[in-house]
């Protein structure tokens, strides 16, 4: 057993042990998982891919005359405009009205990042707090109050693979799916998947602090749509989407290369994340959850051209045979695909894993872990509404 | 002399899109033409992905021979870039890659792109989230 002080102190007195969760697997096999519970004090996760689910606070400053903001463009991508006269929230998502998905909120937060100059456009209703009706200026990261990227979504704990029975090519957020079961996409880092690695969430929860786009950020707790609930096979893991994160960072101590604007073709804009998480090994229970190996970890493959909330399902696979190149679906062998990037996972992995390794990154006990038991709802039907509106008066 | 390979795109303006070049490069230097990629529309520019086969020199001369009627000739290779320092390797453009001319290493999980299995299709091009995948034609 270990605790959270004295694993922070080997940090700062430089005697840690850290390692991937690649590379906890290599010991795990060699010397079991009381040697991993022994030996190893804390385990880096990351995950790298387009999280739709992502978006950034801004404040501007006040202009002068000072102008309440009430419609806001960022190089012509809408942003948020409910808020404080000069705050608003930029999402990822956002499309540019003239370029259309060709560029959006994620390519913005790029640009701002890589330190380009972005042209800011507002309008206003005059008032005596607010009297300027109008403003269009260039902005910088440097030259803005505020950018805290917060996402409400982000690292799901394993993601629904997709296919396509349909004789057409479908082009969806897990990419293109060629007609008549011609390929399987998937997503999630496998082995290296931060809540994969936490099954339970023992670890994970409010406060955590992590890798987010490069530099420092934190966990708020559940993101949107977290189903802990999930179907789960014996070793824990869910066998499909389950738990999420909402995270929160400073953008302008972030890295270009660990967030970058994306146009996934005929759907829309997107943002790619990259997210590391370091897990400590606090006892064996632990250990044995962050040596689990992508043979071990499955998830079902879904068919997309379903267009309905509950798809049929094509059987499961594990990330071993996914990453293979090809699953077999009714005695087919059919091509395999990532979405979401393991290279620059591991490269994220191996970079948190550094900063620990050399007293720069030292582990949050959070306040508060995840729910273990949301609920996961749909959107009621509409009818469902009607009869509600009938059963009162009735 | 040995049979080589070599992958080209011919650029027709549009005074000479009805030209008979290819009758010549079969018939008058043995070469084995397939066409991979064509569009060919009467009065504008029109471009063809070819790949020829026989003697490195007579492809050579029936190269020469189609530049000298005003046809432009570029080698295929230069033609399809895949800025390596910008792509994240995140897998979407293998999907449509049917010639398996981009690949993961499933060693480093890097995309690869091998030249020469590509056959100019741009699937990739339209594909790609970070538009890191170029044709310039």
């Amino acid at each position: 057993m270990k605790t959270y002080e004295e694993i922070n102190e080997k940090i700062k007195q430089g005697k840690a042990v850290v390692v991937t969760a690649d590379e906890v697997c290599e010991l795990a096999d060699a010397e079991g998982i009381k040697a991993v519970a022994d030996k190893v004090d804390v385990v880096t996760t990351a995950t790298f891919g387009p999280m739709c689910s992502s978006g950034v606070f801004l404040n501007f400053g006040h202009a002068d005359p000072p102008i309440k903001m009430d419609k806001i463009w960022l190089n012509d991508v809408p942003a948020y405009q409910g808020l404080a006269a000069v705050d608003t929230y930029l999402g990822a998502t956002a499309a540019s009205e003239t370029e259309g998905i060709q560029y959006g909120g994620g390519h913005v937060i790029e640009d701002l990042l890589s330190g380009k100059t972005i042209r800011l456009e507002a309008e206003g209703y005059k008032t005596d707090c607010y009297p300027a009706e109008r403003v269009t200026v260039q902005i910088t990261l440097d030259s803005i109050n505020q950018a805290t990227l917060l996402n409400p979504r982000n690292a799901y704990q394993n993601y629904a693979a997709a296919t396509n029975s349909s004789p057409r090519t479908l082009h969806t957020y897990m990419g293109t799916l060629l007609p008549r079961l011609g390929n399987v996409a998937y997503s999630t880092s496998g082995q290296l998947n931060p809540l994969i690695n936490d099954p339970e969430y023992r670890t994970i929860g409010f406060g955590t602090k992590i890798f987010l786009g490069g530099g420092i950020g934190y966990v708020l707790g559940e993101g949107t749509q977290h189903n802990p609930n999930q179907l789960r096979a014996a070793n824990k893991v869910p066998l499909s989407s389950a738990a999420t994160l909402m995270l929160m960072g400073d953008l302008k101590q972030m890295n270009a290369r660990y967030l970058r604007g994306a146009t996934i073709k005929q759907y829309g804009v997107s943002l790619m994340v990259g997210v590391g998480i370091p897990i400590p090994v606090l006892d064996e229970g632990i250990a044995e959850s962050v040596s689990i190996r992508d043979k071990d970890i499955y998830t079902t493959i879904y068919d997309y051209s379903i267009q309905k909330l509950s798809r049929p399902t094509y059987g499961r696979a594990s990330y071993q045979e996914l990453r293979s190149g090809s699953v077999q679906i009714n005695g087919n062998a059919v091509p395999t695909n990532p979405v979401s990037s393991l290279f620059m996972a591991r490269e994220i992995a191996a970079i948190l894993k550094d900063w620990i390794r050399r007293g720069e990154f030292f582990l949050v006990e959070p306040i508060r872990l995840l729910s273990r038991d949301t609920r996961f709802k749909p959107l009621p039907q509409k009818d469902t509404a009607a009869s509600q509106k009938d059963s009162v008066k009735s | 002399m040995n049979t080589v390979t070599r992958r080209v795109i011919l650029t027709f303006p549009p005074n000479l899109v009805e030209d008979t070049a290819i009758y010549h490069l079969i018939k008058d230097y043995d070469l084995i033409v397939n066409i991979l990629r064509a569009k060919i529309i009467p009065k504008e520019i029109g471009r063809i992905v070819l790949e020829l086969r026989g003697k490195l020199d007579n492809i050579k001369k029936g190269l020469s021979y189609v530049e000298s009627k005003g046809i432009e000739v570029k080698s295929l290779a230069q033609d399809i870039q895949l800025n390596e320092d910008k792509c994240v390797s995140c897998g979407m453009c293998l999907a449509v890659c049917h010639q398996k001319a981009l690949t993961l290493n499933a060693v480093t999980w890097k995309i690869e792109f091998n030249r020469d299995d590509c056959v100019l299709c741009e699937q990739c091009v339209s594909v790609c989230p970070l538009k890191v995948i170029q044709v310039s034609f």
